[in-house]
């Protein structure tokens, strides 16, 4: 079930909430709880099973881990627990990617390939294992104590407005929330994450939707005949539907956890507004980065490192992984790469040659770089990806291929929409819509725009068979 | 904030709520006698619960679809969306129809 179909919108959501507010304060949780396995039960009615049963034996590792005094073994309980998790999520992501590579090379001295069934992968299971790590390396860092009930726990890990896509929540981020949200639980609150929700479900519905149609038309030709601003068109309307589409769903996410009580962490912060890479990555999917940061980057020493190679080295692998955590293929791993690259050329000598040319060119630099980046991510075929991105910069303006006024303007709105923020006012304008409080007028005022964009939205899901979530497949 | 502001912002999120169930009433209960779609439409049948279609993934496949058929105001919306992609982009989206210079011709 995805947020933006009409199960959800117009059946899921309205006999949740209905639920959720009449029942008395002690069993808020259950109910969140049992709407969120039927959420994930819909969608993957097996793999509940998966989470059920490693959660149980998650939670018990760390309360063995909480109550022992022995370093080694609350060592050697943090060390079960997130073999446990990375298994699982090395089994059902990457087996089918390792035993093809490994059948490949075989192949090359022909020698047969290992028989292997392929694994269909759990939605939402990049999400919720590194949420388990927080949850046992919190614990083991006495970062948060952990929690008494395994329902609590359940709870944790399986919320289903963040379950499945994100954003990425710390345990100790959340730990408080789960058992006391009374400040939290309140009209205003309600309201502000129901326009949330529906300002996240036009970006996805009405935006990235429309722009992911053109995309995928234009990525479904030969990379050979394609002309060079139909090519550019292609990877712009890519560029903006992922931005649109991975936003809208955390804004989604964010607007739901708000109407009943939690308050998540921000996912996105104008990310093509950035004037470097490293601060493409503060603003792109934070809850990810923070975690690479805080579970993978620290560990690894960090910038505490003796050498200024082995901080490079440190930076450049943590976006290999990261690469890599978007699925288990090469070019997502070339993605990485890329990133990394930039991230360590910008620590070298980049970020001082920026400071001198100012934010505009820096803003076209740094939004060139990612749009390049999304070729490798968009195209998993590397050779295809070197063609498209050949037919780029062939300059070949012969038969251009002619695009339609609606096209344009949900292009030019996702332009307008993703880069407002560098001015001042667009900046003010975001602040004041997203965290300032509402006066009473205003929230009348957003009450009528939220209905009108839902009707917008509906309507448009109603007659549109193009509904997909990129960030589903992580 | 006031106490009457609390009680504006209850209604308001009452009336929000209702808008969002607004479709379900009109389904189970006929509220506004709407036009159906013209056409030659197959809209899928309500389907049986089973744990082998629960657990096979076909029962919420075939219920998915039946409700976004058949949930209440779909003929409203699936209309609404059309006259948008006229009116604003002179675009026909309904099946069988095309655009000519001064109308529209419905094509059976």
């Amino acid at each position: 079930m995805v947020f933006s179909s009409i199960v959800f919108i117009l059946y899921f959501l309205p006999i949740f909430i209905f639920t959720y507010y009449i029942v008395d304060k002690k069993f808020k949780n259950i109910v969140i709880l049992l709407f969120s396995i039927f959420f994930y039960s819909w969608g993957a009615p097996r793999f509940i099973f998966v989470i059920l049963g490693t959660t149980f034996l998650d939670f018990h590792l760390v309360q063995l881990m909480s109550k022992t005094k022995k370093n080694l073994h609350r060592i050697l309980m943090l060390t079960l627990s997130v073999s446990i998790n990375l298994g699982l999520l090395f089994y059902f992501k990457y087996s089918n990617f390792f035993i093809e590579n490994i059948n490949t090379f075989l192949s090359i001295f022909g020698i047969n390939g290992v028989h292997w069934t392929k694994l269909i992968l759990p939605i939402g299971i990049s999400f919720y294992t590194f949420e388990t790590i927080t949850y046992v390396v919190d614990v083991y860092r006495r970062v948060h104590k952990p929690l008494v009930n395994f329902w609590d726990y359940q709870l944790y890990i399986i919320l289903y407005p963040k379950l499945i896509a994100g954003p990425i929540i710390r345990y100790h981020q959340l730990a408080d929330q789960i058992t006391d949200r009374s400040k939290n639980e309140n009209i205003d609150s309600i309201l502000t994450g129901f326009y949330r929700f529906i300002i996240g479900l036009s970006k996805k519905v009405l935006i990235a939707n429309q722009l992911g149609l053109q995309a995928d038309a234009i990525f479904s030709m030969n990379y050979l005949t394609i002309d060079t601003y139909t090519a550019w068109i292609g990877i712009l309307s890519y560029t903006f539907q992922i931005y649109f589409d991975f936003c809208g769903y955390s804004d989604m996410a964010i607007g739901l956890g708000k109407m009943i009580g939690f308050r998540f962490p921000e996912n996105f912060n104008n990310p093509y507004i950035s004037q470097s890479i490293t601060e493409f990555w503060r603003r792109w999917h934070i809850s990810l980065g923070n975690w690479m940061r805080n579970y993978l980057y620290i560990p690894l020493g960090g910038n505490k490192v003796n050498t200024k190679s082995r901080l490079y080295f440190n930076l450049w692998f943590v976006f290999l992984a990261s690469g890599l955590w978007h699925g288990a293929s090469w070019s997502f791993v070339l993605w990485g790469a890329y990133h990394g690259i930039f991230l360590v050329l910008e620590r070298a000598f980049l970020l001082k040659l920026y400071a001198r040319i100012g934010k505009i060119p820096c803003i076209i630099i740094t939004f060139f770089i990612v749009i390049i980046g999304w070729i490798f991510f968009r195209i998993e075929n590397l050779n295809d990806a070197l063609i498209f991105l050949q037919r780029m910069f062939a300059f070949d303006f012969i038969n251009v291929r002619v695009f339609d006024t609606e096209f344009y303007t949900f292009f030019i709105l996702a332009v307008l929409f993703s880069f407002m923020a560098s001015i001042k006012w667009g900046q003010v304008l975001q602040d004041k819509f997203y965290f300032d409080a509402y006066s009473l007028p205003r929230h009348f005022a957003i009450s009528a725009l939220s209905i009108v964009l839902l009707i917008l939205s509906v309507s448009s899901i109603t007659a549109f068979g193009f509904n997909p979530f990129i960030y589903f497949r992580f | 904030m006031s106490n009457t502001s609390k009680i504006y912002l209850r209604l308001l999120s009452v009336c929000l709520f209702c808008i969002l169930t607004l479709p379900y009433l009109q389904k189970t209960f006929n509220l506004i006698e709407l036009k159906p779609l013209k056409g030659d439409i197959s809209l899928t049948e309500d389907t049986i619960f089973s744990l082998r279609g629960w657990f096979s993934g076909k029962y919420q496949e075939k219920k998915e679809k039946y409700l976004n058929e058949s949930f209440g105001f779909r003929s409203t919306m699936v209309r609404l969306n059309n006259q948008i992609a006229f009116s604003f982009f002179n675009k026909a989206k309904a099946n069988g129809v095309i655009i000519g210079r001064r109308t529209r011709f419905v094509l059976y």
